[in-house]
């Protein structure tokens, strides 16, 4: 067992070397080798990784509030995409913004792409484990 | 308001409910959260690599496709 100190000492030796490794993939220029390879290599990292931590299955909820409220969240899902659509076919952009338009807006500060990458290969992490 | 200020509160209000929503289904535990939607469709196993190849593809999109350069 890892005493106090060294628990402590080690999740922020984690937490810096994951932000360091952030700051450093989400620094490469536009469609080259070294921005597919980390972004990609660091996706198979992370599914097959979390693959070896699966949840159990819980077994299936039913009943007719769970029906509706599954029913609300695909309705607030279409919302979100029918006016996404709406804009991308719409276009211009600065007239029409999309989710990507308004997010690459955001992803030019270097702080906030590493925090972005970070939580990405969170939700991945997320997806993969259940 | 202009058009695009007319769009962005759009995503505001949507998001905002999203929000909502979930904080609905905390307080009703009889009511599926997000996480709950996502472990329903994750028992396919054809919907669990979708959602991963949807994930894949985001990541591309935001970090692969544009830069800060």
């Amino acid at each position: 067992m890892l005493g106090r100190g060294a628990a402590i000492a080690a999740v922020v030796a984690g937490v810096g070397a994951l932000s360091g490794f952030a700051w450093f993939v989400t620094g490469f220029r536009t469609f080259t080798w070294p921005a597919r390879l980390t972004v990609f290599g660091t996706a198979v990292v992370v599914v097959w990784s979390a693959e070896r931590i699966r949840r159990p299955e819980d077994g299936a909820p039913s009943g007719g509030g769970w029906s509706t409220g599954l029913g609300i969240w695909v309705l607030l899902i279409a919302l979100l995409g029918a006016w996404e659509l709406n804009s991308l076919f719409r276009g211009p952009r600065s007239v029409y913004p999309t989710l990507s338009s308004l997010a690459d807006i955001a992803l030019r500060r270097h702080p906030v792409r590493m925090v972005a990458f970070v939580g990405w290969l969170a939700l991945g992490w997320d997806i993969a484990r259940r | 308001m202009s058009t695009r200020d007319a769009v962005i509160t759009g995503y505001i209000v949507i998001l905002a409910a999203f929000l909502a929503y979930e904080l609905v289904t905390l307080a009703h535990p009889k009511l599926p959260s997000l996480g709950d939607g996502i472990d329903t469709m994750v028992r396919s196993r054809a919907w669990r690599w979708a959602l991963l190849i949807g994930w894949l593809w985001l990541g591309w999109h935001l970090f692969v496709r544009s830069t800060l350069h």
